[in-house]
């Protein structure tokens, strides 16, 4: 009998303790898939997620973007024969069309962007002007995050706002803008340094400036042009008959700006600074290149400094120091002298080859620019 | 035949005795020649006895190096060590201000500095004491240091004002003489393209280190809570990574504080951005634009919570320095913390 006990009670031990072993294992499962789901939550939350580049990539594009000898020679040959240039920027791709496929020139910054379908509502919700409402909404709902996540809700929101915009011809100064705003934050974060706080401040302030100022183009209806349009002359009267038109070296020039500005940041490395001020003397030989008044001296003049920057010495030594180890301050200051220098010029230089001005100060003076001879030819 | 060949043999000896006495003297002379070959000294000497002016030829290498080296004077590598400095217009009159420099984290030969004045509390109603806050780094080979003064843009950024153009007005510190001994006051310091401000009145100031030595900068003051005051009224709550000033009895702004760069700046100065809690939600909204700076002073009169508000020109703040009250909200909290008042 007591044997039987004994049985009996080893069996219903064994029960209990096969069923505490089931609910440890349920309850391991449960936290395996808790973790499994909370794991998919991450991939999965930032759908519209724009993908990060590595450092070796940035370096390379630093390195590719430069002006080359051939397209000099491509530039001349169509000065030569009246044709039309085709720039070798992402300007061929966001400021005049939207094309199906992106130039495939390395570091181009075209492919950063995925091309999201937004929901239906918001395409219908959101037509022409409208953008200008959905880009406030969008900062007023970013600020509710912390900073942190403030940086990729703007970029989900920029992908959706561009997806918005489509083919807008009116809106491509605010394409333009917000492909390159994000374009220089990824170019800063893998270098920015290990201040996350103070790092993460910085990009939402640089995001917000930038879609404040892509409300203030489609607001002030502005209009980007190039010399992709096809209908553009060979003078500034010619090419300026409104003067809304906003031509892609001046915005390049007030871009640049706010990339200088943002490169003296007390809160960024000088590694990521020497990224920034390379990344803007890209920028730079693209737009104007591209402008519509690309035959002028004074653009060409400009060109071939920005040229003379990217083949110098300097330029090639502080890619090399950045490849691995923070720049030598001396190097940095050296390449900055030269660029704040070539930036010095831009803003005359512009207006005596015709380019309207969008600095508020020289507005009169544009709106006269298509009935001044004197200034070009 | 023999005798024959004895005569010719004496005749060959005697040709090459006369041809060897001949050639000696014409070597010695020669060698003599090049051996007292007339050197430039002679030939300057001679010239000058002649009333004539030898031609000087260029020295090439010193013509294109020149600008390159740095002068004998100031070739010493100069290092400001961190520390508190006594900076004043003369070395004759008292110094009234104070320059805390701390270095870089990461790189030694960089590092910051805080210009503040001496007496604390002679801010009286309606006026204020300027205070300065810079980014240091090597200048002219290394031989002085410039002290760049930091700014907040208008983007809500802080920015070194010196790469704005290529004249933005800085401090420029270097030793008075090659190795700084034998002086009361081993350091000068220079004001460069323009004065930064009617604080200083003078183009010149003399500095040396100080004989005290706080104020001194803390780290951030995350344990505990720190309740302040300031002459003008105005109060400050710091809990975890918000301060709370209040002034007069109503307005009260809540500020984040996210430390400047700390792999430069070391975590001893905060910028401060608005910070704001939905009274939904309960979630904070936290602002980026930094509006104004503070740092966390030890020693001088009591413990310092200086905040750096900024005013008139770029780089100049304006400074409330919150003292502790003597009945801190601290003793509401157990533990108190490591700090002792």
């Amino acid at each position: 009998m007591k044997t039987l006990n004994l049985i009996q009670a080893l069996a219903l031990m064994s029960v209990f303790a096969m069923s505490g072993l089931a609910q440890a294992q349920d309850t391991q499962n449960i936290i395996s898939d808790l973790t499994i789901s909370h794991k998919k939550t991450v991939k999965s939350a930032p759908k519209n997620r724009i993908p990060l580049q590595d450092e070796k990539t940035i370096l390379r594009s630093l390195k590719a973007q430069v002006l080359s000898k051939e397209i000099k020679e491509e530039i001349d040959e169509a000065a030569k024969g009246g044709k039309v240039y085709t720039p070798h920027s992402d300007v061929a791709y966001y400021g005049g069309w939207w094309k199906p496929s992106p130039p495939t020139m390395d570091g181009i910054p075209v492919g950063n962007i995925p091309r999201y379908i937004p929901d239906d509502f918001d395409k219908d919700a959101y037509q022409g002007d409208e953008i200008v409402t959905l880009i406030k909404e969008t900062i007023r709902d970013c600020r509710n995050n912390a900073p942190g996540p403030r940086i990729l809700c703007y970029e989900t929101q920029i992908s959706t706002i561009m997806a918005v915009s489509g083919e807008d011809d009116n809106q491509r100064l605010l394409r333009f803008t917000l492909n390159r705003a994000v374009d220089v934050v990824h170019h800063v974060l893998p270098f920015a340094g290990r201040n996350s706080d103070a790092v993460a401040g910085l990009m939402d302030n640089f995001y917000e400036t930038m879609l404040t100022q892509a409300v203030s183009f489609v607001n002030d209806k502005r209009k980007l042009c190039s010399n992709l349009d096809e209908d553009y002359g060979v003078s500034s009267k010619e090419n300026h008959p409104d003067p809304l038109d906003v031509s892609v070296a001046e915005f390049g020039r007030l871009f640049v700006q706010e990339m200088y500005q943002l490169a003296q940041s007390t809160n960024i490395t000088e590694r990521a600074k020497a990224v920034l001020l390379m990344r803007a003397t890209g920028y730079l030989g693209w737009d104007l290149s591209s402008d519509l008044e690309w035959r002028e001296a004074p653009i060409r003049q400009l060109m071939s400094a920005v040229y003379k920057l990217q083949n110098s010495d300097d330029y090639d030594k502080l890619l090399s120091e950045i490849e691995n180890n923070e720049p030598k301050l001396s190097t940095l200051n050296n390449f900055l002298n030269k660029l704040a220098i070539i930036m010095e010029d831009l803003s005359p230089k512009l207006r005596k080859a015709g380019v309207p001005s969008l600095d508020p100060d020289t507005k009169a003076a544009a709106e006269n620019i298509g009935t001044d001879k004197s200034t070009t030819n | 035949m023999s005798k024959q060949n004895k005569n010719q043999k004496m005749a060959i000896g005697i040709l090459v005795l006369g041809v060897a006495s001949l050639l000696a003297p014409l070597t010695t002379f020669a060698s003599f020649a090049r051996n007292t070959e007339p050197s430039e000294d002679l030939l300057r000497d001679n010239a000058a006895r002649r009333g004539e002016q030898p031609g000087i030829s260029t020295d090439m290498g010193a013509v294109f190096n020149s600008g390159t080296s740095v002068s004998p004077v100031a070739a010493k590598q100069f290092y400001l060590p961190p520390g508190l400095y006594d900076l004043g217009p003369s070395s004759t009159e008292d110094s009234d201000h104070y320059l805390l420099v701390e270095k870089s984290v990461n790189n030694d030969s960089m590092g910051f500095a805080l210009l503040i004045p001496k007496n604390h509390s002679s801010h009286h109603r309606g006026e204020y004491r300027s205070a300065y806050f810079y980014q240091m780094r090597p200048i002219k080979s290394g031989t002085a240091m410039m002290l760049a003064p930091i700014a907040l843009d208008s983007n809500g950024n802080t920015k070194t004002i010196t790469e704005d153009s290529s004249h933005m007005p800085y401090l420029e510190v270097s030793l008075a003489n090659q190795d700084g001994k034998g002086l009361h006051f081993p350091y000068i310091i220079k004001q460069i393209h323009g004065q930064l401000s009617s604080v200083f009145g003078n183009q010149f100031l003399v500095m040396r280190p100080a004989l005290v030595d706080s104020p001194r900068m803390l780290d951030y003051p995350s344990t505990g809570v720190y309740n302040g005051w300031s002459d003008t009224g105005q109060t400050i709550v710091i809990s975890g990574d918000e301060a709370a000033i209040t002034e007069g009895s109503t307005d009260t702004t809540t500020y984040k504080m996210v430390s400047m760069n700390s792999d430069d700046y070391g975590g001893k100065i905060f910028q401060l951005s608005r910070a704001e809690d939905n009274s939904r939600t309960g979630e904070a909204q936290v602002g980026t634009r930094v509006e104004k700076l503070a740092v966390y002073l030890d020693g001088c009169f009591f413990r310092h919570f200086l905040v750096l508000s900024p005013i008139g020109n770029e780089g100049e703040y304006m400074m409330h320095a919150y003292l502790p009250r003597e009945k801190s909200l601290k003793d509401l909290f157990i533990p108190i913390g490591p700090r002792k008042y």
